[in-house]
């Protein structure tokens, strides 16, 4: 263990001409704690894909109610769907839950909580609303990706 | 020799502490999120027009599975069940307007002015019937008449997908159906024909024809009813 403080104080003495004081040790452990912290989150996030397929008629729908992905089926103009992410707290902590989507898709959907903190054993339903409107093109299918972060809040945000 | 030292113990540590991350990110850390199967679709609008009391109107919307759902290689769910549910309609087509009419109602139903009115339609669901196809021989839906209680989950249409049986077979599989929505109109207190009764009957023979007139005061009304195909179970 000393060996490994020796070579990386050895390390920053070579790039930055001085030893490293303490303040930069506790600025660096700091900054491996942020990077570590944020790193898992985004790991842990929940990653969907999804998208919809417009499709030509009058009042024609067309179902996937499967899991696998927030796949809206196939829709025409004026139809719209809504699909559900049921979301549990099953830790003895509070999480703030963090709804981002991006793509194409994410132009038509809508979300009814984009952020929202969920106590410890509380479980919340998130609903993604689309409505396909006229302007959208048919036999086109709009893709998107829908991110689910949790991040704990150990009490910091109410 | 004593790099390899250091190399083995830090592999050693990274195994041994793999199944402990595991079981954190499987206990400790245990905040999950699931799309449900449940989906809800709402088809586009059907328009009557101007009707005039005691009209009896057709229309209809096709529902099947999508073309993701379609392709070969889904062999996960093979039936899908739905009913048709019948909700308040907002006149102006959001989520959140959707809610405010789903969880409200008006204070005097035939008061034309009343302000749930200025948000949502009056309420046109009773006199809608949902017929089912029919197909495949000798049908597995379930319809619902004209003059009936909106609200009552018993009112709700119920429809089946099959895509293939429990078996894996295909044949007398059911990938779409067509539901054709009636619009029997209702009349207005007072203004009622003598064979009100009679037609009512003639839709729905169980159905009370007191309990189905207007009031007065919303003659000349756009009426309005929101059709939700929401998706109950998958096997």
């Amino acid at each position: 263990m000393t060996e490994t403080k020796g070579k990386f104080s050895n390390w920053w003495e070579k790039q930055t001409g001085a030893p490293p004081k303490t303040w930069h040790k506790i600025l660096i452990t700091v900054f491996l704690l942020v990077f570590l912290f944020v790193f898992y989150v985004t790991l842990d996030a929940n990653k969907y894909k999804a998208f919809v397929h417009v499709v030509d008629g009058k009042s024609v729908i067309g179902v996937n109610p499967t899991s696998e992905a927030l796949d809206f089926g196939d829709l025409a103009k004026g139809t719209s769907a809504v699909r559900r992410v049921d979301i549990k707290n099953g830790t003895a902590i509070p999480m703030w839950v963090s709804v981002i989507k991006t793509g194409d898709l994410g132009e038509l959907v809508s979300v009814d909580k984009k952020s929202f903190v969920l106590k410890s054993g509380d479980e919340e339903k998130v609903e993604f609303s689309i409505y396909i409107p006229a302007s959208a093109s048919i036999d086109s299918i709009y893709k998107g990706r829908v991110y689910v972060f949790k991040v704990p809040t150990f009490g910091l945000i109410k | 020799m004593k790099k390899i030292l250091i190399v083995s113990a830090a592999i050693l540590t990274s195994v041994a502490v793999m199944p402990l991350f595991a079981a954190f990110e499987a206990h400790v850390i245990n905040v999950t999120a699931e799309i449900e199967n449940a989906l809800f679709v709402h088809p586009e609008s059907l328009r009557f027009g101007t009707v005039f009391p005691q009209e009896y109107l057709k229309s209809s919307f096709f529902i099947a599975f999508s073309e993701s759902f379609s392709r070969d290689d889904q062999r996960r769910v093979g039936t899908v069940e739905y009913v048709i549910k019948q909700k308040p309609k907002p006149r102006e087509d959001t989520p959140e307007e959707r809610t405010w009419c789903h969880d409200n109602e008006p204070e005097n139903i035939g008061d034309p002015n009343d302000p749930y009115y200025d948000r949502c339609y009056p309420l046109l669901c009773a006199y809608l019937s949902k017929e089912p196809d029919g197909t495949p021989e000798p049908g597995n839906d379930t319809g619902v008449p004209p003059f009936h209680d909106p609200n009552d989950p018993s009112s709700w249409a119920i429809g089946k997908l099959v895509k293939f049986d429990e078996n894996g077979n295909t044949i007398g599989n059911d990938p779409a159906d067509t539901w054709t929505v009636d619009l029997a109109v209702p009349c207005f207190e007072g203004h009622c024909a003598q064979d009100w009764a009679d037609f009512v009957h003639s839709h729905n023979p169980d159905a009370d024809p007191n309990l189905y007139k207007l009031p007065n005061g919303l003659e000349h009304e756009v009426f309005g009813c929101d059709l939700w195909v929401e998706v109950t179970s998958i096997h």
